[in-house]
């Protein structure tokens, strides 16, 4: 018999005891481990993959206000720019494309946007990813032809259980209780395949409708003709690029100018959003210190746990040592003992971990339309399971310690 | 010319000058004083004694458990004071077979698993068969894998006959077995013991304190004839 199979004996023998701290050790991880994975994929989400724009020209205001406006359907836009000032911004050698929106409307918590019809056929949310309506990309219908008619993201018509052809009244705002634009009824003529960003979450309509819409005022829709006049929320803007990823240095006068401006600004979202985190950060050390916390009264449990055991086994232990096993030896199997309820908490943690990054994720999506994954491998993945094998060591230290002082006459008590 | 049987037998214990004493609040207490003692390969024998007079703590130092005070022990031919702690269990794993006198068996385990549990520590090997094989001898065949808990006490000493035997030992010491038993089981467990050890060829110290259990062996050992210390205590 070899001496796994005796841990394993003593862990079956002690199993609600050794499965409680198991089970701790395995809550603190899962909570530790989702937390870092969500946190990771967000930063990445928001930070990194900047959904296809390189920046958003958008009027005077909070830049964090804009880049959530623009980007994520979150937040209000804290005003309007001229079509004419982003038609000369858009002529800017340094800009490659762009493209118009007005944001401002909802139907039934979704957030309506108008873009100009090239939007959807041209940018790409992703390189090399543009939006499709084909059924093959998971998508159906048409894109927008007409003044009335709209295309819905993937989790809207998800949500709401759209049908081609349904119709909807927008809302004028964004909040319960704005007044909706009872006579203008728009059509769904196409849904667009899954993004997995906050374009799911959104509705589309052309940007001319926006201007026609009814309650709009006079002047509003006199900006569907007039040029001069006509005022949109923002602009996606495409810059130009030098040697793969880096922007042209000119792209820093052209930022410098629209800002000094009183016009506009350029907000570039790889800038702004890293601020998002330093704003919520706390959040995230809460949830860490939270994590840290369950881990370590997991640990104490654990070592309690297994002291607790030992007061039962020390006859066991002593006539193991009867038996020629060395002091070292019932160290070890105490150690042992720990390191594999330690790593039975891990790995059930671990596996708990992404389950709880799994639910994350579907709320996310729901909230943002950010796609994000349950196996998302994050540094947690790697770190969590040494660290709990380090914690787990330390926890079982002390009970090997008294294990390995146990007086072996004085617990086998011989008389004579 | 004299035939093997004739042949004087190797020592398996030689005792020299053992003292072991207790010091408790400053004060020096002599449990065991034996100037000399031998025991050939082999024997079977019983030591007798009235309570407090220090069986079983000789029978410990026998067993390595305890270091002797001073004097030299040596047992299955190596001197028990040249080895440290780590030595001695080493040299206990390897050689001496230890049966206490109840409580001998790890709850959590299976009888077999008990009796593996004999080598796990020696370097003796020994397979899953072998064990179940020395169960079926001390009349647990059918018992092999049922747990401490679902066995009488004589179920579990028997168990423990086997566990000490599977290393293949040249000494088992027995520290009373037969003390928590009914006198049936006690007879039957005593007259087991001494036929095992004699079928294995290995020798037998057993401390008893029921005369009933002593008269079976053939080798019966009044303590108080090896030890200089009266059981009060009083060194000579």
């Amino acid at each position: 018999m070899n001496l796994l199979r005796i841990v394993l004996t003593s862990l079956r023998q002690h199993l609600f005891s050794s499965g409680l701290a198991a089970m701790s050790i395995a809550l603190g991880v899962a909570l530790l481990l989702a937390v870092t994975s969500l946190r990771e994929q967000a930063h990445r989400q928001f930070t990194q993959v900047g959904l296809g724009v390189d920046a958003v020209l958008g009027p005077k205001g909070s830049p964090l206000q804009i880049a959530l406006n623009a980007l994520y359907h979150l937040e209000e836009m804290p005003g309007r720019i001229a079509w004419t000032y982003y038609q000369a911004v858009k002529a800017n050698p340094m800009v490659a494309d762009g493209f118009a929106f007005i944001t401002g409307h909802s139907y039934a918590g979704y957030r309506v946007n108008a873009v100009e019809s090239r939007f959807l056929t041209d940018f790409e949310y992703l390189p090399g990813h543009r939006f499709s309506v084909a059924a093959a990309d998971g998508g159906s219908g048409r894109l927008f032809s007409g003044k009335d008619e709209a295309v819905a993201g993937a989790e809207v018509a998800r949500a709401l259980g759209l049908q081609l052809g349904q119709t909807f009244n927008p809302t004028c705002g964004v909040t319960a209780g704005d007044p909706v634009h009872v006579n203008d009824h728009i059509a769904f003529v196409g849904i667009l395949a899954p993004t997995g960003t906050p374009h799911d979450r959104a509705i589309y309509i052309p940007l001319e409708s926006f201007y026609t819409l009814e309650g709009h005022g006079a002047s509003v829709a006199a900006m569907v003709k007039d040029l001069d006049h006509r005022e949109i929320s923002g602009a996606y803007l495409k810059l130009q690029r030098i040697r793969g990823d880096a922007y042209n240095p000119g792209v820093t006068e052209l930022q410098y100018d629209i800002n000094q401006s009183t016009k506009a600004q350029l907000v570039m979202p790889a800038e702004v959003m890293p601020r998002l985190f330093l704003i919520i950060g706390w959040v995230d050390q809460v949830l860490w210190a939270v994590g840290m916390m369950v881990a370590l009264l997991a640990a104490a449990f654990l070592a309690f746990a297994l002291v607790a055991t030992l007061r039962e086994r020390r006859r066991d232990l002593a006539l193991l040592r009867a038996l020629g096993a060395r002091r070292r030896t019932i160290f070890g199997l105490v150690l042992a003992q720990a390191l594999a309820i330690s790593l039975a908490g891990a790995v059930i943690g671990w596996l708990l971990g992404h389950l709880l990054t799994g639910i994350g994720c579907h709320f996310v999506k729901a909230e943002t339309g950010m796609s994000f994954t349950t196996w998302y491998w994050s540094s947690a993945d790697f770190g969590l399971l040494p660290a709990a094998l380090v914690l787990g060591t330390l926890a079982g230290l002390w009970p090997a310690i008294q294990a390995y002082r146990l007086g072996l006459l004085a617990t086998l008590k011989p008389q004579s | 010319m004299p035939s093997a049987a004739d042949m004087p037998r190797p020592p398996v214990i030689v005792i020299r000058d053992l003292r072991v004493a207790y010091t408790s609040q400053g004060a020096v207490l002599p449990i065991v004083d034996i100037p000399e003692w031998a025991l050939p390969e082999g024997s079977l024998v019983v030591l007798e004694g009235p309570s407090g007079s220090g069986k079983s703590t000789f029978l410990n130092v026998l067993g390595g458990l305890l270091p002797p005070t001073s004097g030299q022990v040596t047992v299955c031919g190596v001197d028990l004071g040249t080895l440290d702690e780590a030595g001695r269990d080493r040299w206990r794993a390897d050689h001496v077979g230890i049966i206490f006198q109840g409580l001998n068996l790890l709850q959590g385990f299976t009888a077999l698993e008990n009796v593996m549990l004999g080598m796990t520590f020696s370097h003796v090997t020994g397979s899953w068969k072998d064990a179940t094989a020395l169960l079926g001898e001390v009349g647990l065949a059918q018992r092999v894998h049922h747990r401490p808990s679902d066995l009488s006490l004589g179920e579990q000493q028997r168990v423990a006959i086997a566990r000490a035997l599977v290393k293949r030992p040249r000494l088992i010491l027995a520290d009373e077995p037969t003390g928590s038993l009914d006198p049936r089981n006690a007879t039957d467990i005593s007259i087991l013991l001494r036929r095992v050890c004699a079928d294995h060829g290995c020798s037998l110290v057993m401390v008893c304190h029921q005369p009933e259990i002593a008269a079976h062996f053939p080798q019966r050992i009044a303590f108080t004839t090896l030890n200089r210390v009266s059981p009060s205590g009083v060194a000579p």
